[in-house]
């Protein structure tokens, strides 16, 4: 996986992408929607806290893709949401490059919040 | 000595406590508040790298913004809509039994980390007190300390069992200052303390993250499905408005330079960044459709989590508190009793359950109470029966909602309230039966402060047996959690 200038990942047919979404201080309130024009091959939930999922470029996959999760955070055991709550998420690429993107979410003025992770295909 | 160590221990860890807690947003920057954090951590921590790798760190941030600047182009006034919440089942001040307690019944719920209160009146006993009560659980005041988070006050679900066992007691001491060598003076020495208490949480499912939630989560989640799909139609159109991208580099390049540890500097940038926006795409009719949208979709799933989260809020609790209490009578009334006589100390079995009710929180109280040394009747002194309705009655401007609580008590007094008779002014205290009425308003302030002010009738009280007694009572309590959380 590699970046471009305007941000966009890079990735090659047949890599594997990880997306790893970690919730801190907070119930798991994350939602990922569906790869525009692709599809998630696998889901996992190894604790309450934290969510793997993965896909693999093929050639179905338009030239550029993307996908949105989502945040929310609950509140505590006082009702509000804690000053440390957080989400973590990181995207690695089992193809060439080694580029990893990380995103610390952290509670905003407006909830829920989002964020768009935007990809494109290479023809190397 | 120990106390004005235990004063200073307390004021170091409430101040280390606010300190680990770290910057709280940045009001000034909303509502564009994300992307002038995301900023702050992509530019703080790269300053070794070639401009080039800088910009392209700030260029690859647009895409994360797609929901902010879409409703920035709404205008700011959507944000005024802020949501607060207010818990109106914590117990901060003294249990019931303690003369100058506001509250005729204990709640489920306490405090996570230290509560203070200051209460003054009296319920049905014969003396009244001013009475500053001291609350905290100790496990989540290490942790917090230890972790430098709130919400490491409450243990992970993997923690040891005696972990998870010692988070769920709570210990309180409440001080009577009108006793003491200086009256009117909190000195929290021996003489002053009224109450010890020990509370242990038997259940308690007011956690969002306690497992028995897992499927009301799951749907909470699933519910972001429309805004996810809004903004992932937001920024599908976005890419395919010509001149964006040239747009997108030019102002990379532009946040690159700002420096991000003038706020005032950073403000300005960012709302310009917002505005010409807002100017340049977010006006135009199919981006104001989306946007529109995409509130709608966030207003709505508010709607859902608000009533997700008040339901578990609401879940039962089942506590169990053993009280301490020393008892006290004024010079005149120990003037009475017959030389060499010592009044008993007490000890109190108390159940709490707490209870969701429709728009209300249902709290009963049973406890026994025992003389700690033998009196004419044998140990058994009291048993009660309490229960109260919270519920909160509108939102006062500039004071948020108050809280009402109406409550009844039924207390059996199995023999003379002192061990031994007493006479004050002429009458003397008897065994019987007594019944309270509690009306209660407990008003919120900003930053945890909660102002209780209660009025209350009792059939008797523990002295008079002939007359009705009523009470005013006002309280101020402080609950420092609510330092902790956003």
């Amino acid at each position: 996986m590699r970046r471009q200038d305007d941000g966009d990942l890079e990735v090659s047919i047949g890599e594997v992408v990880t997306v790893e979404t970690t919730a801190t201080d907070t119930a798991f309130l994350a939602h990922t929607g569906p790869i525009q024009m692709g599809q998630w091959e696998s889901i996992d939930r190894p604790n309450p806290l934290v969510e793997i999922r993965c896909f693999t470029v093929n050639a179905t996959f338009t030239r550029n893709f993307s996908f949105v999760i989502g945040f929310d955070f609950s509140p505590g055991v006082n009702g509000l949401i804690a000053a440390t709550a957080q989400y973590r998420t990181r995207i690695t690429g089992s193809g060439p490059g080694g580029t990893v993107r990380e995103r610390i979410t952290t509670p905003t003025s407006i909830l829920p919040t989002t964020r768009v992770f935007s990809f494109e295909v290479g023809q190397g | 000595m120990k106390r004005t160590a235990i004063v200073l221990l307390l004021l170091v860890c409430v101040v280390r406590l606010a300190s680990a807690q770290g910057a709280q947003p940045q009001n000034r920057f909303v509502p564009l508040d994300k992307v002038a954090g995301d900023l702050k951590r992509t530019l703080s921590g790269n300053t070794e790298k070639a401009e080039a790798e800088r910009i392209k760190d700030v260029a690859e941030l647009f895409s994360d913004w797609t929901q902010d600047l879409a409703v920035y182009s709404l205008g700011r006034s959507l944000y005024a809509s802020l949501i607060e919440e207010n818990r109106v089942d914590k117990q901060v001040g003294t249990s019931s039994s303690t003369a100058g307690s506001t509250s005729l019944v204990s709640h489920g719920s306490v405090p996570a980390l230290i509560g203070l209160a200051m209460e003054g009146g009296g319920l049905y006993q014969s003396t009244n007190g001013n009475v500053v009560t001291l609350r905290l659980n100790p496990s989540g005041v290490i942790r917090a300390l230890a972790k430098s988070s709130y919400w490491s006050s409450v243990p992970p679900k993997d923690a040891a069992l005696i972990e998870q066992a010692l988070s769920r007691v709570s210990l309180s001491a409440s001080f009577d200052l009108s006793q003491g060598a200086s009256p009117g003076v909190f000195t929290a020495d021996r003489s002053q303390l009224r109450e010890g208490s020990l509370r242990i949480e038997i259940w308690n499912k007011r956690d969002p993250r306690d497992q028995s939630h897992a499927a009301e989560i799951g749907q909470l989640r699933a519910n972001m499905a429309t805004l996810v799909s809004s903004v992932q139609d937001y920024f599908t159109a976005l890419r395919k408005v010509p001149g964006y991208s040239q747009w997108q580099k030019q102002w990379a390049e532009r946040l690159t330079k700002v420096v991000t540890d003038d706020d005032a500097v950073l403000e300005r940038e960012v709302f310009a960044f917002g505005d010409d926006f807002a100017a340049k795409f977010g006006a135009s009719p199919e981006f104001q459709r989306i946007s529109g949208s995409i509130a709608a979709a966030i207003r709505s799933f508010r709607t859902e989590r608000d009533r997700t989260f008040e339901g578990i809020a609401k879940s039962s609790a089942l506590s169990f508190e053993y009280a301490y209490n020393r008892l006290s009578l004024a010079d005149d009334a120990l003037a009475t009793l017959s030389a060499g006589t010592v009044l008993p100390d007490l000890s109190t079995g108390r159940i709490v359950f707490a209870s969701p009710f429709p728009a209300a929180e249902v709290t009963f109280n049973g406890s026994v109470t025992f003389f700690n040394t033998r009196q004419a009747n044998g140990h058994l002194r009291d048993a009660q029966l309490s229960g109260s309705v919270d519920f909160h009655v509108g939102n006062l401007p500039a004071i948020g909602k108050p809280v009402v609580t109406l409550a009844v008590l039924g207390a059996w007094l199995q023999q003379q309230p002192f061990g031994t008779p007493v006479t004050v002014q002429g009458i003397s205290t008897s065994d019987g039966a007594i019944g309270v009425f509690q009306a209660k308003v407990t008003l919120p302030t900003n930053g945890g402060v909660r102002i209780p002010i209660s009025f209350t009738i009792a059939s008797r009280s523990e002295f008079n047996t002939n007359e009705r007694e009523v009470r005013g009572a006002i309280g101020l309590t402080f609950d420092f959690d609510k330092l902790f959380v956003r």
